[in-house]
Formats: structure tokens, sequence, C-alpha cells
């Protein structure tokens, strides 16, 4: 059985999920193939270079989930041996002054504001709570049209600019993983495995012109970890090592 | 037969199970709003070739006493042998204004609504002055959005349906009436069989209560909250259908 949902360039063709047809344990067993076979594909082209915000969502992803978890899964321990781990890292946390925002926002730095804000994340702290809020309407942004755009125009629903830019998809593939590394809520599991399938359906070239693979090798490790903790959850037998 | 509540309904499956259950329990409408044309493409809810439906025990189960129904069972002749009051729209569009100026000039103040999966009705439908009773597919107001008995099915082992008045917020409105539902045996039959039989079941409890009392009353008024959920990925709906966790 084929895993459709990277199969086509989801920038162009993006995929609704409408009504899913059912296909038993062998769809779960194609994805896992899929992701895998994917990834190792596209971390053999990526290079050795780490940015230090991914050196740190590194630490932290071992941190939450915990190497006693089994995070990695073992068939990608050695893409993520690749990557430095450090907890040097401390980036600047600068939303919007006013949720929904009165002036233009630019989608990068909003998704900067949201990796910073979770690679410190305290659900006690403002910070924290502003982010859920950002990260939410961001989501449904996603979700609506299963594109980001390079704005967002006054009030946060109408987008404007490119939707191609892949830097941006990582990076909210990155915050996604921490988001649901620190609150275990499926929505932002369910988003991420939809990036990930847009991610994965794209070429490697798209990859290497803006670097952040090493964000996306993250991004599913953390998201196969997830399902199959979940798998595991829900009694179900699934074969991802 | 209901005074004073019409039905606006989708040609979809989750319509039949309403109409399987608005029969069985003489709850029926004063008159009925087909949403459908001559266009033969499929729409979202409908069940597409016929749902294999399995002998199940669900169906001695009280709490799954309206999953008896047959998803594509052809609407027009089941609703003139009822002898209902009817009108096809020419559209499926809840939103077009010829269907809206339908609505507007009926009589009933009140409406089932059985859309299509993903319409929502704007500002247009929701100022004529009629009220739309919806039920949702969750339980409000900790499951909103979309596909959310999956959501819940993984999170707590159950699914649920929740009764409200439709406001210009996605499941917002003020709550008739909602109640929480086990996993049933067959799991992948909760898209087109399962989840409408909740939904049909919760429909059933509010209007009986409404010829009961003669009004309208709220288990919840206040249904501020929750979490928005989004249409789930396949991977998790599967791991919620092959999933045998229950709420103990």
């Amino acid at each position: 059985m084929n895993y459709p949902y990277s199969a086509n360039n989801r920038l162009h063709e993006p995929h609704a999920y409408m009504y899913s047809p059912y296909g038993g344990e062998a769809f779960v067993q194609s994805y896992v193939a899929d992701r895998i076979e994917r990834l190792l594909r596209l971390s053999a082209s990526t290079g050795t270079d780490c940015t230090a915000a991914e050196a740190r969502a590194h630490a932290v992803l071992h941190r939450l989930l915990g190497v006693e978890d089994g995070f990695p899964i073992s068939r990608l321990a050695v893409s993520l041996s690749t990557l430095d781990v450090s907890e040097e890292f401390v980036g600047q946390v600068v939303f919007p002054a006013t949720f929904p925002n009165v002036e233009p926002v630019k989608t990068v730095a909003l998704l900067d504001a949201l990796l910073n804000s979770f690679l410190d994340y305290s659900p006690e702290s403002g910070d924290g709570s502003t982010a859920l809020q950002w990260l939410e309407r961001l989501l449904q942004r996603f979700e609506v049209s299963k594109k980001l755009r390079a704005r967002y125009l006054p009030g946060f629903r109408k987008g404007e600019g490119a939707d191609d830019d892949v830097g941006l998809y990582q990076q909210f593939a990155l915050v996604l993983a921490l988001a649901y590394a620190h609150r275990q809520e499926l929505q932002y599991l369910s988003a991420l495995l939809k990036v990930n399938d847009l991610l994965l359906s794209l070429p490697i070239a798209a990859h290497a012109e803006c670097g952040g693979g090493h964000a996306l090798v993250l991004a599913i490790a953390v998201e196969m970890h997830a399902v199959r903790r979940l798998a595991q959850q829900q009694g179900v037998s699934l074969n991802v090592d | 037969m209901l005074i004073d509540v019409g039905f606006v309904a989708a040609n979809t499956s989750r319509t039949r199970a309403y109409l399987a259950a608005l029969e069985r329990h003489d709850l029926l409408p004063t008159w009925t709003l087909l949403l459908d044309d001559e266009s033969p493409a499929a729409m979202p809810g409908q069940a597409g070739s016929a749902v294999v439906r399995s002998s199940s025990p669900d169906h001695r189960a009280q709490c799954w006493s309206e999953v008896d129904f047959d998803p594509n069972a052809p609407l027009e002749p089941w609703i003139q042998r009822l002898g209902l009051d009817y009108s096809v729209a020419g559209s499926r569009n809840i939103n077009a204004a010829a269907v809206v100026d339908l609505i507007a000039r009926s009589e009933p103040s009140v409406f089932i609504y059985s859309g299509y999966g993903g319409a929502l009705l704007r500002n247009d439908v929701l100022e004529t002055g009629k009220k739309f009773l919806h039920v949702h597919g969750g339980y409000l107001p900790d499951y909103k959005g979309s596909t959310t008995n999956y959501y819940s099915l993984l999170s707590e082992g159950m699914l649920g349906a929740s009764a409200l008045f439709l406001t210009a917020e996605i499941d917002s409105g003020p709550v008739l009436a909602r109640r929480r539902f086990p996993p049933p045996a067959e799991r992948t039959e909760i898209d087109h069989i399962y989840d409408a039989s909740a939904r049909a079941h919760v429909l059933v409890d509010t209007l009986s209560a409404y010829r009961e009392r003669g009004e309208w009353r709220f288990e919840l008024a206040d249904n501020r909250g929750g979490t928005t959920y989004y249409i789930i990925h396949p991977v998790l709906k599967h791991l919620a259908i092959l999933g045998n966790a229950s709420v103990s």
C-alpha cells in the first residue's frame, strides 16, 4: 500500500484530508515506511551545519521526551546523532504588540517568537499563554488554507505575499513539534503530520535551497515518536523500529 | 408532528439518520427544505457507494438506539411517503441568496439543520431571524471544530454529541443537550453511521424535551472556551479506529 499524502507536491496540490478512506494497519505501516524512506533520502543531502536554535531544540526535545521514553525511534537515531545538542541558545521573544494584530505581521518574525518561546516554555508564564494564543491563530490559518503566507494583515485573517517559502513550513513544523512535546495536545500533532506531509512531498532541492533540513529531521522524529506512543496507548501494534 | 419546527436537509447520511429518528419518535417537521440540485457531483457527508453494515451488538444498546437507518435511502420518496410538506432548494449552498430567501419567507421559527460537511452559515442566514438547531458531533465545549469524535476517542475513549442553536462563532452557541457515547463496536463506520446516530440520539432528546415542555431549555447556556480541532490527520484517524481504549 502506498502512503498518498506526500506523493504529490502539496504546495501545488494541497490536500483537504476530508473523509479520508480507511486502509487498516497496512495504511499505518505504509506511513511509517514512507516517512523513513523520504527522511533518510533528505538527510543524506542535508549539510552538517546546524543552527544554534536547532541545537537547542534538540536538547529541549531530548529532555522532554527522554531517552528512556524511546526518543528518537531507532531508525532515526543516526540522522539525529549528526545534530548538535546544546542548551546555550536563548532567543528573543517578540510577539506583535496586540492580539490580534493591528499592524501587518511578518510570518517569519512570528515563527521566530514562537520557536524561542517554546524553547523556554512554561505554562505559568505570560509568554507561554501568549505563545499558545498566537500558535492557535497561525494553526487556524494553516488548517483553513494549508498554506503559510509571508505576511498577515491586521486581524490575522487575510494573508498576503508568497506562500511557498519552504523555510516557513520547516520552522512551523519545529514549533508544532515543540508545542506537542510540551503539551501533548492532539491538534498540534495532527497539524504537524500535515506540515510534514507537505515538506516531505517537496523535491529535495527545495530544502537544500533554504537550509533548515535539521529542523525537519527533529520535527519528524517527534512526530513518529508521538505516533508510536499513541499507538501503544491505543493497543495498536505498530512497527516503527 | 412538531409545531413550528422545520428541517433544512442536505443530501447526506446524517440527514437520513435524522429522518429515521424523527420518524421513529413522531417528531416530524412541519416543512422541509432539501438542499439539493441536479448535479451528480459528490458532496462532503455523502456515504457514496453503499456503506457495508455489519450486524452489531450496538443495535441492542440503548445509547445506540438510532443506529438503524439506511445511509443511502433516496430522500424525496421517503419524505413523500411520510406525507411531509417540502421544497427542493435547487442549490446545495445554504448561503445562496435564493435559499436564504426561501428560509426567510417560511413559517417555522426553528429549523433542524443538517448541512453538507464544512459548510458554515453566514450572516445572511443567521440574520433571517430563524433559530438553527444543529447537533455537533462532539462533547461541548471541550471538543469544538471538526472530526472531534476521533480526537475524543483517542483522548478519552468516548464519542459525544451536543445540540445547540447556531451563532456566528463556530460551535459556541448555547447548548440544549449533550451526551457522551461509548466507542462503537465497528469503528470503521463512525463517519457515516455512528457519528450520525449519536447526533440523531441527542436530536431526539432535545426535540422530545421541547415537545414536553413547550419551550427550549439550555443545559449549558455559556458555551465559551474549550479547544477547536481541525480535520484529523488520517494516521491519527486510523489509530482511533484501530484502537481499543475505552472509558473505564
